[in-house]
């Protein structure tokens, strides 16, 4: 192993500097095609199926899940490619073929926006509010993780002292980078660098790859070396655990839990995903996106998993799993291809931000302060106020972020506290999206109850002890939680009167896709 | 417990309070459920996951191709989504079938 000396070389730092300088001209570019609010938020419609794809590829994959899977693969082995794998595909065709070409030809900013119309105002603003509120503190959350990583990386301690500005001025480099041309260029802007930040991502992933592979001796070699550390690694090359197995990852919750509720929930329901797709120049492009994007998912877990594996022979021992990849980088990569390996975890997180940022901003635009407008004068506000607010609150929740970051630091429980209020909404909202597109009986109170009680079984579930076979069992909560949504929105809509035809005009999968007259009026909308 | 937040008090308490009330009632229900579902061999959970894919591709192909392939650019296999799905989920298939195969 090349045991290279902590921190950056000269080399490293070019390479950083000509990547941050490309990606802030690029992004800035787009400014000049930013008129209304439609070309901020959906980018004008103009996004062809490739940059889609590849948007949502980076937008789903952080740095900080390069860390996390890449410990998941060190702690429990291949089992937690199944993320990428079942838990993407059949959830991205599902997404492509009925939730895109519905929100798509239905016209909306925003899934609140969907479940506004098709259910009310209650609905919508507990789900932006909740969107809202994650999407923000989820940024602090990445640029504080981030900086946690560049401790280990680089071994300095982060904390906004002056001994330690090289760390405080990677983040807000970030900051800075990403928030001005995410400000400036909307979603044109963060799509197209998110195109670049794959193929940087890709580039250093697959470098990393190369030698983490070189250095174990090949596939065959990584095989016999993990398995002869121990009986606790026996499983390490096992793609579907048992039911009863104490992991977070058995067949039955990949299955069930992930590969139905979780993944196909987070594809048609996750703001920041679908913003990309509703951005697109047409129905073919949107599902074409979706498609690509699968495809392209095929290959991160052999980047971040295999790297995680062979650090098991590389530097065992290590107390955290989610330690294995920086200590490689540090240990394993020579100057310039750390730079490189460097720049692809900025890639990474730079369009994580960017993209959560203009998703919380158009949340916050269209389902908080229009709402709020909207009962406050009773009107629509205009789209030129609507580009000036989302530009607004894109700087506010940037510079917000980059201050509360430190803050974070000792507070695990903050960031756990987000991860599961986000876990809790995810089988209830998506089983009330498939009902409200689905089944024209659904009712308003129907999936006001679905969504409210759903989440009420969600914290019961998350919260018993010894009901599951694992310690952490948010595959089968999700999974139940769905289940039980779906028959208390069913149930309630049984009992409450039906929604009026003029309601759910062109909200109902069946008219959208097989009505001419409703499929006229919304191509007109979306025109 | 020492060094908690305030935060982390009230979660606490909650949650304890939560399973003291739910646990006794949920556990009949699930653990059958559980017990039946941890006697499916093996080879039944690889099937279940290329299942899911392969329903989701015939799934596809069932589909009108005029609503699969709506404001296609062009016509010919290339611009086909259906074709773009099993494209793009025959080498997950793959990876299932190597994984599964060599856990038998």
């Amino acid at each position: 192993m090349e045991g290279s000396d902590a921190g950056l070389a000269g080399i490293d730092i070019v390479i950083v500097v000509i990547y941050m300088i490309g990606v802030f001209a690029l992004g800035t570019y787009f400014a000049r095609y930013v008129k209304n609010a439609g070309d901020f938020f959906l980018a004008g419609r103009a996004l062809p199926f490739w940059a889609i794809g590849m948007s949502v590829v980076v937008s789903d994959i952080g740095a900080t899940d390069f860390i996390a899977t890449a410990g998941a693969g060190y702690t429990y082995g291949v089992s937690a490619a199944n993320f990428d794998w079942i838990g993407s595909m059949p959830a991205m065709v599902f997404a492509a073929f009925i939730f895109i070409p519905y929100y798509w030809r239905s016209g909306v900013y925003t899934i609140p926006e969907f479940l506004g119309r098709r259910y009310n105002a209650a609905v919508q603003i507990i789900h932006a509010s909740i969107w809202g509120i994650v999407l923000v503190t989820m940024l602090a959350v990445m640029l504080w993780l981030t900086a946690q990583m560049l401790e280990t990386i680089l071994q300095r301690d982060f904390a906004f002292q002056i001994a330690n500005y090289e760390i405080n001025g990677y983040v807000w480099l970030i900051v800075v980078v990403t928030g001005i041309y995410t400000v400036s260029g909307g979603l044109s802007a963060v799509v197209l660098t998110d195109v670049v930040q794959l193929i940087v991502m890709f580039v250093g992933g697959f470098a990393l790859l190369v030698l983490s592979i070189w250095e174990v001796g090949g596939w065959g070699g990584l095989q016999e070396k993990v398995l002869a550390m121990g009986p606790e690694y026996q499983n390490h090359f096992t793609m579907l655990l048992p039911h009863d197995s104490d992991t977070p990852y058995p067949w039955t919750g990949i299955v069930f839990g992930l590969g139905i509720v979780m993944a196909t929930g987070y594809m048609a329901g996750n703001q920041a995903i679908v913003q990309r797709t509703l951005g697109a120049r047409s129905e073919w492009d949107a599902k074409g996106g979706m498609l690509f994007a699968g495809f392209l998912k095929v290959f991160i877990p052999l980047f971040v998993i295999v790297p995680g594996l062979a650090a098991i022979v590389l530097v065992p021992g290590l107390e955290n799993g989610d330690q294995a990849v920086p200590t490689m980088i540090r240990e394993l990569l020579p100057p310039g291809l750390r730079g490189l390996m460097f720049v692809a975890l900025f890639a990474a997180l730079m369009s994580s931000v960017d993209s959560s940022l203009n998703s919380a901003s158009t949340i916050w635009t269209t389902d908080l302060y229009g709402r709020l407008m909207f009962f406050a004068r009773g009107g629509e506000i205009s789209e030129r106020h609507a580009l000036i607010v989302g530009r607004i609150f894109t700087s506010v929740f940037i510079i917000l972020a980059g201050f509360c970051a430190p803050l974070l630091e000792g507070q695990e429980t903050m960031y756990n506290f987000i991860q599961t209020v986000l876990s809790m909404f995810q089988g209830p909202v998506f089983a009330i999206l498939l009902l409200g597109i689905m089944w024209r009986r659904t009712t308003q109170w129907g999936g006001l109850a679905g969504l409210v009680l759903g989440v009420a079984c969600t914290t019961i579930l998350n919260n018993t002890e010894n009901v599951f076979p694992s310690d952490d069992p948010f595959l089968f909560v999700a999974w139940w939680s769905f289940i039980f949504s779906l028959i208390v929105t069913v149930v309630v809509s049984l009992l409450t009167p039906k929604d009026p035809d003029e309601k759910v005009r062109g909200l109902i999968f069946g008219q959208v896709i097989q009505d001419g007259e409703v499929q006229r009026v919304l191509r007109e909308r979306t025109q | 417990m020492e060094g908690e937040t305030g935060l982390q008090k009230v979660l606490n308490s909650a949650s304890g309070a939560i399973n003291d009330t739910f646990s006794p009632l949920l556990r009949p229900i699930f653990q059958p459920i559980d017990s039946m579902l941890a006697q499916i061999p093996p080879i039944y959970w690889t099937l279940s996951a290329i299942g899911l894919f392969v329903a989701t591709m015939v799934w596809v192909f069932m589909l009108k191709k005029e609503y699969v392939c709506i404001d296609s650019p062009g016509r010919g296999l290339r611009y086909d989504l259906r074709v773009w799905t099993i494209v793009s989920m025959l080498p997950h298939v793959v990876v299932y079938l190597y994984f599964g195969i060599k856990s038998l």
